[in-house]
């Protein structure tokens, strides 16, 4: 028992199970409205979410870096940073609690796909070590749990208003749904903003560049303007309601295209810490 | 004047602008660019798209962020945000000290004396912005009017930041070897100059003294650090630590650490006639230490193509590189006939006749320090190993913008999207005022705030 990797591992499917189970909690609890579902989920998910804090801890730990080296621990971080994100968020905007149907999902997605990527441990390069590095990680998965709260509400707005499914009548009226994620995409436009300049300051200690078109780079770039492109569209022409969503669903696709396929079809500095070797 | 001012910060102008903007990187992503492509695989690029290749020659999308369309483009951008950015800082000034607007919302009659009210809205966290004889504005976070032009002005200062940068940016990089001067003037490995800017020079000359790498465990690189001296036209020396995210800022220059760095083998050759023929080897050491690093080399003098390989430890038992072990082929390389075919092309036949390279190994020899051996008609001796290192000097004017820059956006996002102003309207009418409110984004949110403050004027609200 001796053998991190082994440890870690059974942690993360611990956590798994777990989150599993208060996806199919919450769903019932908010589709069928039963109430002590819809809690208990949240219990069991607080849980999921200590465990799961536990598994990072000891790799973090075993491996002497954050969890950004290896997809396995990124796409693992990223789950556990969404999950903390919504329960903080639902604390001061209680209105969004029916966003758990997708961040729980979400969350279980994402960890469940980081379990069956590979977990061995990779030693952090000196070009990595580096306090701007942690900000640009933390920055960046902050804007993508603030991110899946506005996708939340934009899938939300759209099927509330397209179809009569019962349970979405639950849902705050879809002048609220709009504004929450006109919000959280304000939120999520801010930390991506963050990441990039702490990037670019990491870049230039690193390299003497804080910019480079390096793909990564590009495609962040793109995303950010098209956010940009999303709240002056908000702003400025009077954008809202259904055309507002899709365009924030498009918004979303570009961020994930930037932080998780990129990577993987491009060579990329970027690269460095998500080579599988 | 006014006109040509409306059509430019038309709403359409303005996403029409951002689109081509967006359009242009796009395009920059998908066509190799030549700062990041090297001129081998852009070439082939073009033979494999050659439709695409008129094009990119023509406006030259293959160096998309100097051609000339862009920068115009760039600057058309930079001079409609700087005049967005000062209309926008007139009416951030009007909404945060003006009367406002007239009609602001739903208004309530409270019969109340103005020091209730001004005192009543302060714990509110109302701040008083205006006030004449009838109208009494309040503003909770007034300056958060403020984000759309601090974002705007972010962008400028940013953008005008890295033009500064890209055209007077001076940057050198240098492969030293332990002991050797790059002496001032010297031709660079590799230079880039901004448009504006002239052959790079360095103010002193460098020499590398020690190279030093730590492994981890894994043979995966820990750390890469290099002490170097600045030798001045005097002759004064001064000694510098440098390190990967520990760089030197000396005489206006930034020095870092480069990543790549590897051994370098003094290997003499010998002929019959004993004739010598020294040769520098140069490699990038291994990734790990049951693998080699490589490097192919010509002399003047030797009529073979040198293929070298070295393992950083002879045993392959550490990545120390201390007991190296060097392997050195000869290699003569000729082209030799595939085959010939028949082809049409229009109505004359053409013979195709396709050939391939084939390589002769003419001598093989492995060699530790102070080793020698044969090597097809030579013997080739390692008198000497000694390490190397990349170290890039950079002169740059810019970079404070650059994060000045960063940091207003950052600011300006902030305000516009964590805070948002709201207003509450007092309008004096007989011996009371009506009061109405309004927020300036995301109203849904806040509504409950008028509702609590009209609550605590109660019981005297007369709606």
């Amino acid at each position: 028992m001796n053998n991190p990797a082994l440890i870690d591992t059974g942690l993360h499917w611990i956590a798994v199970i777990i989150y599993a189970i208060a996806a199919v909690y919450n769903a019932v609890g908010v589709i069928f409205n039963k109430e002590k579902a819809e809690r208990r989920s949240y219990h069991i998910a607080v849980t999921g979410l200590l465990i799961h804090g536990i598994a990072l801890v000891y790799r973090w730990i075993a491996a002497g870096h954050g969890p950004y080296m290896v997809r396995y621990e990124v796409l693992s971080s990223n789950a556990w940073v969404a999950m903390f994100l919504f329960f903080i968020f639902v604390k001061i905007f209680p209105k969004i609690r029916q966003a758990s149907i997708i961040m729980f999902s979400a969350t279980f997605l994402l960890i469940a796909i980081s379990v069956f990527q590979n977990p061995a441990l990779k030693k952090v390069p000196p070009t990595l070590n580096s306090i701007w590095l942690v900000l640009h990680v933390i920055f960046i998965k902050i804007s993508l749990g603030t991110l899946l709260i506005g996708l939340a509400f934009s899938i939300f707005y759209v099927m509330k208003k397209r179809t009569g499914i019962h349970w979405l009548q639950r849902l705050p009226d879809i002048e609220t749904m709009d504004a929450y994620a006109y919000r959280f995409a304000g939120f999520g436009f801010i930390f991506w903003t963050n990441a990039t300049v702490s990037g670019a300051i990491w870049a230039y200690q690193s390299w003497g560049r804080f910019w480079g078109w390096d793909p990564i780079e590009t495609w962040s770039l793109m995303t950010w303007i098209f956010f940009g492109i999303y709240l002056h569209l908000r702003r400025f022409f009077g954008w809202n309601g259904e055309k507002a969503a899709y365009f924030f669903m498009l918004c979303f696709v570009m961020s994930i295209i930037s932080l998780f396929f990129v990577s993987l079809i491009e060579t990329s500095i970027h690269s460095e810490y998500f080579t599988e070797e | 004047m006014d006109k040509l001012k409306h059509i430019l910060l038309s709403r359409n102008v303005i996403l029409a602008l951002i689109l081509v903007l967006l359009g242009s990187i796009f395009i920059g992503y998908v066509i190799p660019q030549q700062f990041t492509t090297s001129e081998i695989d852009l070439e082939e690029w073009k033979h494999i798209n050659p439709l695409f290749a008129v094009l990119t020659e023509a406006l030259g999308l293959h160096h998309m962020y100097t051609t000339p369309w862009f920068v115009v483009l760039l600057m058309i951008f930079l001079f409609i945000l700087l005049l967005s950015t000062f209309e926008q800082v007139k009416y951030s000034h009007r909404a945060t000290f003006g009367a406002g607007d007239k009609e602001v919302g739903h208004e309530v009659k409270v019969y109340i004396a103005h020091e209730q009210l001004l005192s009543t809205l302060k714990k509110a966290g109302y701040v008083k912005t205006f006030q004449d004889a009838i109208i009494t504005r309040f503003i909770i976070h007034p300056w958060g009017y403020w984000g759309n032009v601090l974002l705007h002005l972010g962008i400028v200062v940013l953008v005008i930041s890295s033009l500064v940068l890209v055209i007077t940016e001076q940057r050198g990089l240098l492969h030293l070897v332990e002991g050797e001067m790059y002496r001032s003037g010297d031709p660079w490995l590799l230079e880039q100059t901004g448009m504006l800017a002239d052959q790079f020079i360095l103010p002193v000359s460098v020499r590398l003294d020690k190279v030093d790498v730590d492994y981890w465990e894994t043979d995966d690189v820990r750390h890469i650090s290099t002490v170097v001296s600045f030798i001045d036209k005097e002759g004064g020396s001064r000694q510098y630590h440098l390190g990967i995210n520990k760089t030197v800022n000396s005489r206006g220059l930034r020095v870092y650490q480069g990543r790549t760095y590897g051994n370098s083998f003094y290997v003499e050759f010998k002929d019959k006639n004993k004739r010598e023929f020294p040769l520098i080897i140069q490699i990038d050491h291994p990734r790990k230490r049951d693998k080699a690093g490589y490097g192919n080399f010509f002399v003047e003098g030797i009529p073979f193509e040198i293929k070298a390989k070295y393992y950083a430890d002879a045993k392959k038992a550490s990545m120390s590189g201390n007991d190296p072990l060097l392997v050195i082929r000869l290699v003569t390389i000729e082209q030799v006939l595939k085959g010939i075919s028949q082809k049409k092309s229009g109505t004359k036949p053409q013979l195709n006749v396709e050939t391939e390279k084939m390589e002769t190994i003419a001598g093989e020899v492995s060699l530790g320090l102070g080793e020698s051996g044969t090597l097809g008609p030579y013997t080739a001796m390692l008198v000497h190993v000694s390490r190397w290192s990349e170290i890039i000097f950079v002169q740059s004017s810019g970079m404070t913008g650059i994060f000045t820059g960063f940091i207003i956006i950052i600011t300006g996002a902030c305000f516009t999207y964590f805070i948002p102003p709201r207003e509450f309207h007092a309008r004096k009418t007989g011996n009371g005022y009506s009061v109405s409110w309004k927020a300036s984004r995301f109203e849904k949110f806040y509504e409950s705030e008028f509702e609590e403050i009209v609550k605590r004027l109660e019981p005297t609200v007369r709606s």
